[in-house]
């Protein structure tokens, strides 16, 4: 009976061992670098809904087509609006930090200033700056992250983190971001303002693997201090394709309107 | 030799259609906008002008070329006096390391914010200040050395003024016009880096004939008096430049051209402006402004817009030239609203105080105080 108890006492304790190793193991920053890598794609060409709503709850919607990729260290990103008519045309093009922007009324692809990082992402509730960390800059290079613990958001088990950033040119004063353990992808994002009120709540849904790549089908964005909500839904998605580089330059942003 | 031109033009142009009709249907290839505004001006009109235009677009392409053609029918509704327009009509070709344009179209060159100096290429629509400009026919062709750097080149066979009589002491006078020979073609070449270390230039040469005329002058006893009998248009070159970047999240620019024409004084124009985005979403730009015209007129202006996003659908904007010499302003507030995807509803006021723009000679009509309504939709 005494080798028996003493059998269970060992097991008790292995299993809590190493149930506290399995967690401990796993630092913030590394669950921050699954997370960047999960997002990251070498190549990626995605059509997408962008449905807008106003604080009275209009709703306004856009399609894009996206090409993005990663080379050298160097991240790319052509977007282009395909509907509707009067906004369709209108072209973004992001190439590490230089952006630049063509409209087709004016005839001309304008340099765009780096505080338009700051600004809104053709009109959604996402920024510039939002698009290039959920792209393939990722989070890591820009904040220090610290690991809270294990949550359940919407049935999920997931690993809750707090982000700081590690610049002065980062405009949140902390993000809180908690990450998917089944597929390293974010469930939910909280951006706190630099006043450190929440800003916008992230959430995304929809989650499956295509060409062998998690992915999320669908980001919902509420920002919380305007009162406005923008969702974004993908049409098509594809990584395997091979995107030529020419792709990725201003030329590109005025072809095949 | 401009008809015939022109016929070619437009027979590339709908040669190129059946290239894009066999594989898309009709239906894929037409677009629309359709228009109905009305402007109110001040100094004695009590019934606001009513007009409304239609524009009918074919367009089609890819990354590989690009047909468009646009018929703009507009006119005014109070007296049932419509025009119908050839707006646009183009087919592009896009190869490897080089694009060819061919047809009528607009090429905007420059950097800076509703006036460009070096972007000479088209005829504005009006000679007023920050207008639109006139598609005109011509080739365009752009060799890509690499993925920053461009040689763009254009040909505009006929020349194609802003005005062709000009207004003196209210009488009409027709300007000699510039015969429509070869060695009278406009052409231009510029030289574009895009990205060189967070920098975007360009250097640009253009030679052609003013869009503006110039009225000769007679040597009376009562001094100097415009000559009626020789209004004509000069032969001038340009050599123009332009720079874009952005410090510190603040986006700059500049632009300049000079003007060199065969005969008289040269003259010139330069921009220097600023950009920045606030977090709060409110965009906020700023020009300084020095412009010399062909009449050596010669003006300093500060130019200015604030633009935001009123309920994430809608946006508002307040634009504004100040003429420290003159004191003259105008300011020109502007709201979109967004009623559905496709339909906006803009509603804008010009208000006008003094002289804007300085003149010696002035040929252009006086600027007024107007309130613009417009309902636009697109389909």
């Amino acid at each position: 009976m005494k080798r028996l108890a003493g059998l269970v006492l060992i097991m008790v304790i292995l299993l809590f061992t190493t149930n506290l190793s399995a967690v401990g193991a796993i630092s913030g920053n590394e669950i921050l670098t699954e997370l960047d890598n999960t997002m990251k794609a070498e190549s990626k060409y995605m059509q997408q809904e962008m449905l807008l709503y106003s604080t009275s709850g209009s709703e306004r919607s856009r399609t894009l087509e996206a090409w993005n990729k990663a080379k050298d260290g160097t991240d790319q990103m052509l977007a282009r609006f395909t509907g509707p008519a009067n906004i369709a045309g209108t072209s973004f093009l992001m190439v590490d930090d230089d952006m630049w922007l063509y409209m087709p009324a004016l005839g001309k692809v304008k340099r765009i200033a780096g505080s338009a990082k700051q600004g809104s992402f053709m009109g959604s509730d996402l920024t510039y700056e939002d698009m290039q960390a959920l792209g393939n800059t990722g989070f890591k290079n820009n904040y220090r992250a610290e690991f809270i613990g294990e949550e359940e958001i919407d049935n999920k088990s997931s690993y809750h983190l707090e982000l700081v950033p590690a610049s002065a040119e980062i405009s949140y004063k902390k993000i809180e971001i908690w990450v998917d353990c089944s597929n390293w992808l974010p469930l939910k994002i909280d951006y706190y303002n630099s006043s450190g009120e929440l800003e916008k709540v992230l959430t995304t849904s929809g989650h499956k693997e295509i060409d062998g790549q998690w992915t999320a089908g669908r980001m919902e964005i509420e920002n919380k201090s305007k009162g406005t909500k923008t969702v974004l839904v993908i049409k098509e998605l594809n990584f395997a394709e091979e995107i030529p580089e020419q792709i990725f330059t201003t030329r590109y942003l005025e072809r095949g309107q | 030799m401009k008809k015939m031109l022109l016929s070619i033009l437009i027979s590339l142009v709908i040669m190129a259609v059946p290239a894009f009709a066999r594989n898309t249907a009709a239906s894929d290839l037409l677009k629309g906008e359709f228009s109905l505004y009305s402007t109110f001006q001040g100094e004695g009109r009590s019934i606001p002008d009513l007009n409304t235009r239609f524009d009918l677009i074919f367009a089609e392409g890819d990354w590989d070329n690009e047909f468009f053609v646009e018929l703009n029918y507009a006119g005014n509704l109070q007296h049932n006096d419509f025009n119908l327009d050839l707006g646009e009509a183009y087919y592009k070709y896009y190869g490897d390391n080089y694009d060819l344009g061919i047809g009528q179209q607009v090429i905007s060159w420059g950097t800076a914010v509703e006036f460009n100096p070096t972007d000479n290429i088209n005829p504005v629509e009006s000679p007023e200040l920050f207008t639109g400009k006139r598609p005109i026919p011509m080739f365009y062709g752009t060799y890509y050395l690499n993925n920053n750097y461009s040689i763009s080149g254009v040909f505009v066979p006929f020349h194609q003024p802003v005005m062709t009589t000009v207004n003196i002491q209210e009488n009409e006078f027709a300007a000699k016009k510039v015969a429509g020979d070869w060695q009278n073609s406009k052409y231009a070449l510029k030289f574009s880096a895009k990205g060189i270390k967070g920098v975007d230039y360009s250097l640009s040469y253009l030679h052609g004939f003013e869009d503006l005329p110039t009225i000769g002058r007679l040597e009376t006893p009562l001094g100097p008096q415009p000559d009626p009998t020789n209004i004509y248009f000069r032969k001038y070159d340009i050599i123009g430049a332009d720079i874009a970047s952005s410090y510190q999240g603040v986006g700059f620019w500049g632009e300049a051209a000079y003007f060199h024409p065969e005969e008289g004084e040269g003259y010139y124009s330069a921009v220097l402006g600023a950009d920045y985005k606030f977090a709060g979403g409110y965009y906020l730009e700023g020009q300084i402004i020095y412009k010399k015209d062909q009449m050596l007129n010669e003006n300093i202006l500060l130019q200015g817009a604030v633009e935001k996003d009123l309920l994430t659908i809608h946006t508002f904007r307040t634009g504004m030239v100040y003429n420290p010499e003159t004191k003259g302003i105008v300011l020109k507030p502007e709201i979109n609203l967004s009623l559905t995807d496709e339909a906006c509803l803009k509603v804008d006021y010009q208000f006008i105080d003094g002289e804007p723009l300085k003149t010696n000679m002035n040929i252009l009509p006086p600027m007024k105080d107007s309130l613009g309504v417009e309902l636009w939709y697109a389909f």
